[in-house]
């Protein structure tokens, strides 16, 4: 069986935790082939690559409760009576660490084959995952991966994310109660993380700054 | 309507589109953004930590998140493809995420960034072609949740009469 994988994160490469991602699945499943929308000179290639694919999978990063505008730009050159039938996955990734910050994304996922004609396989969804590649350190990145490759394993065998694979993936949906204690309680030391995070990423002024009039 | 409530449209419309539905708001500023040149947030981070409050990305948007920042009350005019508002509106909310900072707070039992600016914008969103509403009211909750505001719902633009009443009433 072949694959289409499809990183969907605008950003290049290197700094990209869906590309990362995307590596990963391409190893497990082994007869697949990698593309990026990041590359608009590659649209062409990498659309008649879906619209010929029966097994597409998109790894996407969650932008303000849904898909990048730029992969919905890229869906709109699709022709969906061009699309051969099939199956449509998705593995979702988002910043913040509760599941059900990434559920109004994934109630879209469900939706969004239809328009091409293809069943939904399911979305794999994990928050927890911002600057994975590029800004965690290597035992997170290796540990992701064992997390990564272990679902695509499952996934192998029904060509779907299955509820109980996904259901454990994505870790709990809301914080406990004393889990948010715990994070009031250390919010100086959040900020204290970001301080020294926009100092080595080139911050020179207040994270907080207001460059522009607002009433 | 409150004497003071700043209103803004953000058409994304294309001319044929949007001519319906343009008249009904009277008392806003209305901003076409076809003759914008705006690209889509390539996720740098640089208007949370390098550059912070401000898109490293130089074009036509710097004018029109000015704008956002000094409404009360912004419209979202889009149509819906594929279930979504089009790429043209998903842009430019994306690129709204300056409007938050890095840093994070639990509000309502959530994880949120919180708020660069001390406001709360309240958010409607005017479909053309709507096909999905259930869902992009959904979203539009969601959105205006992630930016500290409030939603004044989504409407099909032909709900002309909904729309008005939400806009100039609340």
């Amino acid at each position: 069986m072949h694959y289409t994988i499809v990183s969907c994160s605008p950003q290049n490469k290197a700094r990209s935790s869906s590309s990362c991602i995307a590596a990963w699945v391409q190893e497990v499943l082994e007869n697949a082939d990698i593309y990026y929308i990041n590359d608009r000179k590659k649209w062409k290639i990498c659309a008649d690559a879906i619209l010929q694919s029966e097994n597409v999978i998109f790894v996407i990063p969650l932008y303000v409760e849904g898909v990048p505008g730029i992969m919905l730009e890229f869906l709109e050159t699709l022709d969906p009576e061009k699309k051969k039938a099939g199956t449509m996955s998705f593995i979702l990734q988002g910043g913040f660490e509760e599941a059900s910050q990434l559920r109004t994304a994934e109630k879209y996922l469900k939706t969004l084959p239809s328009y091409f004609h293809c069943e939904y396989g399911g979305t794999l969804l994990k928050g927890g995952m911002f600057g994975m590649a590029s800004m965690r350190g290597k035992k997170f990145k290796e540990e992701m991966k064992k997390c990564y490759m272990a679902a695509m394993e499952e996934y192998k065998k029904k060509n779907y994310f299955d509820e109980k694979t996904v259901k454990e993936f994505a870790g709990p949906e809301y914080y406990s109660a004393g889990m948010i204690r715990l994070a009031k309680l250390v919010t100086p030391l959040n900020r204290l993380v970001w301080f020294f995070m926009g100092k080595r990423m080139g911050a020179t002024t207040s994270l907080k700054s207001r460059p522009y009039k607002c009433n | 309507m409150s004497e003071n409530s700043k209103i803004l449209v953000i058409n994304t419309l294309d001319k044929g589109l949007a001519e319906n539905i343009l008249p009904l708001f009277t008392e806003a500023e209305i901003v076409n953004t076809n003759s914008y040149k705006i690209s889509p947030c390539i996720g740098c981070n640089s208007c949370w930590i390098k550059t912070p409050g401000k898109c490293a990305i130089k074009d036509d948007y710097e004018v029109l998140f000015q704008k956002i920042l000094l409404a009360d009350k912004i419209v979202f005019l889009a149509e819906e493809r594929l279930g979504m508002v089009s790429y043209k509106m998903k842009n430019i909310i994306d690129r709204m995420i300056a409007v938050a900072v890095p840093y994070t707070c639990i509000k309502n039992g959530q994880t949120r960034h919180c708020a660069r600016y001390k406001k709360c914008w309240k958010l409607m969103l005017v479909v053309v072609n709507g096909t999905n509403m259930p869902y992009l009211d959904d979203w539009m909750e969601r959105v205006a949740i992630n930016f500290h505001s409030q939603s004044l719902g989504t409407y099909q633009s032909l709900e002309r009469e909904k729309i008005e009443n939400a806009l100039y009433n609340c």
